[in-house]
């Protein structure tokens, strides 16, 4: 898990929330704002388009939600490999082998910053 | 019922403030330009569909007009028969399909599981949207064909053939460059030079993919739309 992955992790969940949140607006225009003069109620009595619009509301809820949800899931694993031990000791390693070092001649290696490593994941 | 002159308001501005977070979203997820290409291939996508729908006489969009004052349509943005706000609708239920199911919830499906979905999805929205659009007249079916709720069943067939296909000719063309099946022997004759690199969007193969579809998606909706009237009305 690279920092790029964590970042589009995080970028995808942003996005998610903001597109689902443009599908909850769309159920709230034309269910609430539209809806007021109960133009709906033309499509049976009211028991009917009550179940009606909720039998076609939920589908949208779940689906927005499920995506939100997995989302989220996925930047929070992302951003917990990124902290892991072993990843920890894979930036720990990168830092103890950078070619910049030998090639000035400094000849040893750098201690690495712990904190810092962790901090940048 | 009477007509509230704030109803195609609320849906045309409301409209052009979703189009314009999904087109954020979009941009953020795949980048400027191929968001931009996904949009416009929208409107070229709907844009003569819908006109073609409004010739023939299945709904009209001047339910609003002389609201207002005389001369006044009904709405303040329009491409031909059809108002902006309709396109923008289009393109937001397509792009929003494509982020939550190509890129979220069925990542490791096929690409015709996801576009499906998808299409199933606005079929969901449009089943919330559409008894209450047409009761508010945003839009007024004046097809004799069979209908549920106010709203003819083939209305349905079309909002999933168009978001359906939409997605999977950005896929195939926006978001990748693959042959679809079906277009490639003629893809291959028209586009002998100028084979697309992976990574660039072919814009003469875009037009030609949504003129080509849509005309498949024009005459299949015609006919299908006969059937489903006759085994409405005569077998049930």
């Amino acid at each position: 898990m690279t920092e790029s992955s964590e970042a589009e992790a995080a970028q995808k969940s942003e996005v998610t929330r903001v597109i689902t949140g443009v599908i909850f607006a769309v159920l709230l225009i034309f269910l609430v704002v539209l809806s007021i003069g109960s133009p709906i109620v033309t499509i049976g009595n009211e028991a009917e388009s009550m179940a009606y619009s909720v039998l076609v509301f939920l589908p949208v809820v779940v689906v927005c939600v499920l995506a939100i949800l997995k989302s989220a899931r996925a930047d929070r694993a992302s951003s917990l490999t990124q902290r892991t031990p072993g990843s920890l000791v894979g930036s720990l390693a990168k830092k103890t082998v950078r070619p910049a070092d030998s090639d000035q001649g400094k000849g040893q290696t750098q201690p690495p910053d712990i904190k810092e490593s962790a901090r940048a994941g | 019922m009477p007509l509230s002159t704030f109803s195609p308001v609320i849906a045309e501005l409301g409209f052009v403030v979703l189009a314009a977070c999904v087109f954020w979203a979009g941009c953020k997820r795949f980048g400027k330009w191929p968001t931009t290409v996904f949009f416009l291939g929208s409107v070229l996508w709907t844009g003569p569909l819908e006109n073609f729908a409004v010739i023939r006489g299945a709904y009209t969009y001047y339910g609003y007009a002389s609201q207002v004052y005389h001369a006044y349509p009904g709405y303040l943005m329009w491409l031909g028969l059809l108002p902006f706000w309709i396109v923008l609708g289009w393109f937001v239920f397509a792009m929003s399909g494509f982020l939550i199911f190509h890129d979220v919830l069925l990542t490791k499906k096929r690409a015709l599981v996801q576009a499906a979905a998808s299409g199933l999805f606005a079929v969901n929205i449009d089943l919330m949207m559409d008894p209450i659009a047409s009761s508010n007249s945003l839009w007024m079916w004046l097809t004799g064909s069979f209908k549920v709720f106010g709203v003819p069943i083939f209305n349905f067939l079309g909002w999933f053939l168009l978001i359906f296909v939409y997605d999977l000719i950005a896929w195939h063309t926006i978001f990748h460059s693959k042959p679809m099946r079906g277009l490639d022997v003629a893809e291959r004759a028209i586009f002998r030079k100028g084979t697309p690199v992976d990574e660039q969007i072919h814009s003469g193969r875009l037009v030609f993919r949504i003129i080509a579809l849509e005309t498949v998606v024009i005459i299949l909706l015609t006919v299908s739309t006969q059937l489903i009237d006759y085994v409405a009305y005569h077998v049930v």
